[in-house]
């Protein structure tokens, strides 16, 4: 089995398998392009934590491909994060901002679709005062413009119907 | 290198100061002079060359060794560097050195670091890097591909709201403004947004959004009656003899809210339905808000109640949390879905009687169950029944979540299905058409169910000279075969029953 190295942002080197490392399409692009090499490949958006994450990731689901499912675009399900994906997600957020942005650099879409999803169902039918909670957000809004706001969304406010 | 050069300038100060000194000497004798001078002159250019190829070949030693110090330096105190090779725009802005001066695209080879027991130094060194990538604390400071990504998720109400948060939330969503598309997809579908003809054109999607949702709002902001029933496009008793026999089925695209009020006005005889539409051009038009009054004819031409009619994809917003929607019977003597006819009929209400009484229309002090059966009784039983029987829908008392088919699969002993008086009197029939689909499959259905028992010389036939039930036979059937029970589809005539339902019996 044939291995790349790979280097975080924080110059830790990385042995992995290159099927594995290949699952994320940027690296398999590099690969492509230098052929074969015993040089690290450089991640320096990639910290050696995350790259670690990323790379635990990568291997579970070499070892467990998750079964191709029917892509149903009128229907925005939240709830289909297979069980290993949403313990893999139960990181602090910086953490999870982290392998998002590594996700979306190195390319791999079932990572950066599931950390995604992970964030949507922390705004999913949250209110703003719920949402500023859970992310710690100052609301910095003056009363007037408050009320601008409120103003502007009245259009797609539940009326109780 | 700069105290070589000094070195050299020196030298040659000196000996330009001696070829001064020379010229004084040896005024008087031109030749002498000039010999001496060339001389002097040689003599000196060589000994600047010497010095000079010396302090040349010196310099490019020292220098080597110094670059070779100066790398080792580096390599100690080199931070992260960040090369420009990301490929995604706008991805990653926070990955940033903060100590740029320190930065440096080094090349030179690392050795594998070994994970579990990292040397200090790299520790501290990582931790500098670390350090110096900016995290990502809020969210909404991701790059906005991956915004999209997120709020795409999410519904559009999700959306407005998260623009409450914070300033920086609000300016940001604002910005986003092409996740509108997706939306309007996603509510409207593909086929019913406008997409820009040229290269240039630019589609302001939110304010489409806006406005198509605003007036999807004005339909379906209205206060729902108490009952609701689904429509069947295959409903019953929509032939008549001057009709096409292709009228049977009803199409949702069409006029199937004005043929459902004529083909109840033709079944009832104590109430009518009103529309309050009376212009044809709208009541036939696709998507029009119908709404009316049911009328007791037998009694002035009084208003016992109120109806609307809901289109599929209204009824599915409107009514959208409630378990009835979009339910379709497995049957296949109903079709497809077309729509929904809401109503209430005051009678059933309690509310009725109240407002009666203080009209002094009843003077009797009796419960309100007895005030019913007295007055509407019939009138509410009629109506009920032509309506669950025309629609062949799935009935339900808002709010509830109680509900009953019009249809049903049952299984029903052969005995009950033959005869005069079987089939519930011919009412569970679903048709009575001697031609129509429902009525030769269900002989076909009882025939095979016959053979397979190997009753021979008996033939299940229609009749249509009679009010009864038409399914009969011919020949003899034993009182064992009789008794055997057989799946077939019927109308549900025990559905006026339901007390859950209708709050009251009212068969």
């Amino acid at each position: 089995m044939s291995t790349i190295k790979l280097e975080s942002a924080d110059e830790k080197v990385f042995e992995v398998e290159r099927d594995i490392a290949c699952m994320a399409v940027t690296i398999k692009n590099m690969l492509e392009d230098i052929g074969e090499t015993d040089t690290a490949i450089p991640l320096p958006n990639v910290t050696s934590n995350i790259l670690e994450k990323v790379l635990e990731y990568c291997k579970h689901h070499k070892e467990h491909p998750t079964p191709q499912q029917d892509e149903k675009k009128d229907e925005k399900r939240l709830d289909d994060i297979p069980p290993w994906d949403r313990e893999f997600c139960k990181v602090d957020q910086p953490t999870l901002f982290e392998l998002i942005l590594a996700a979306n650099y190195l390319d791999i879409k079932p990572l950066l679709d599931v950390t995604c999803k992970t964030v949507a169902n922390m705004i999913r039918g949250k209110t703003p005062e719920e949402i500023r909670k859970i992310f710690n957000i100052k609301n910095d809004f003056t009363p007037e413009e408050e009320e601008q706001i409120r103003k502007e969304n009245e259009w797609c406010e539940d009326k109780g119907n | 290198m700069l105290d070589h050069m000094d070195d050299l300038t020196s030298i040659v100060v000196v000996l330009t100061h001696t070829m001064e000194a020379i010229k004084q000497l040896f005024l008087k004798s031109t030749g002498q002079r000039n010999l001496i001078i060339t001389l002097v002159t040689s003599v000196s250019l060589f000994i600047i060359t010497c010095i000079y190829t010396y302090r040349l070949k010196s310099s490019s030693r020292q220098q080597s060794k110094t670059t070779t110090t100066t790398n080792d330096e580096h390599k100690q105190s080199s931070t992260i560097s960040t090369p420009s090779k990301n490929n995604n725009n706008n991805n990653n802005q926070h990955v940033a050195s903060t100590n740029e001066s320190a930065a440096s695209s080094s090349t030179t080879p690392k050795k594998i670091v070994n994970e579990k027991s990292p040397a200090k130094p790299q520790q501290q060194q990582q931790q500098q890097v670390t350090r110096s990538l900016q995290k990502v604390i809020d969210p909404i400071n991701l790059p906005h591909s991956i915004l999209m990504i997120i709020f795409e998720q999410l519904s559009f109400k999700d959306y407005q709201r998260s623009k409450k948060v914070s300033r920086n939330w609000n300016k940001v969503l604002n910005k986003i403004d092409r996740i509108w598309m997706g939306y309007s997809m996603d509510k409207w579908g593909y086929n019913n947004i406008p997409l820009p003809t040229t290269e240039d054109e630019q589609i302001d999607y939110f304010k489409f959004f806006k406005s198509k949702y605003r007036e999807e709002q004005k339909r379906i902001g209205f206060e729902p009656e108490k009952y609701i029933i689904s429509i069947f496009e295959q409903c019953a008793d929509f032939t008549e003899s001057s009709r096409w026999k292709m009228e049977k089925v009803i199409c949702s695209s069409s006029w199937w809210k004005k043929r459902l009020v004529e083909e109840m006005n033709t079944s009832l005889t104590l109430s009518k339905l009103e529309l309050t539409e009376r212009n044809p051009n709208i009541i036939n038009a696709p998507g029009a808000i119908l709404v009316g009054n049911i009328i007791d004819q037998s009694d002035g031409n009084t208003i016992v109640g109120k109806f609307r009619f809901i289109d599929t994809y209204d009824a599915s917003i409107k009514f959208e949390t409630e378990k009835w929607i979009g339910k379709t019977i497995d049957c296949p003597w109903t079709g497809d879905l077309v729509g929904y006819f809401n109503w209430t009929l005051y009678p059933l209400e309690n509310q009725f009687y109240d407002d009666d009484k203080k009209n002094g229309k009843f003077t009797d002090e009796g419960s309100v169950d007895r005030q019913f059966e007295e007055k509407y009784k019939t009138l509410v039983v009629e109506f009920l029944r032509t309506l669950t029987y025309e629609t062949r829908g799935i009935v339900s008392r808002i709010g509830t979540g109680i509900t009953a088919k019009s249809v049903v699969y049952e299984s029903c002993k052969l005995s009950s299905v033959f005869g005069k008086y079987g089939m519930n009197d011919g009412d569970c029939l679903i048709d009575t058409d001697e031609t129509s689909s429902y009525i030769v499959t269900l002989i076909d259905t009882i025939q095979h169910f016959l053979d397979k028992k190997q009753v021979e010389g008996c033939k299940v036939v229609y009749t249509s000279q009679t009010s009864h039930n038409p399914i009969r036979y011919t020949g003899h059937i034993t009182k064992e075969i009789l008794s055997l029970q057989i799946s077939i589809w019927i109308y549900n005539t025990i559905i006026l029953s339901n007390r859950k339902l209708w709050g009251k019996k009212l068969d």
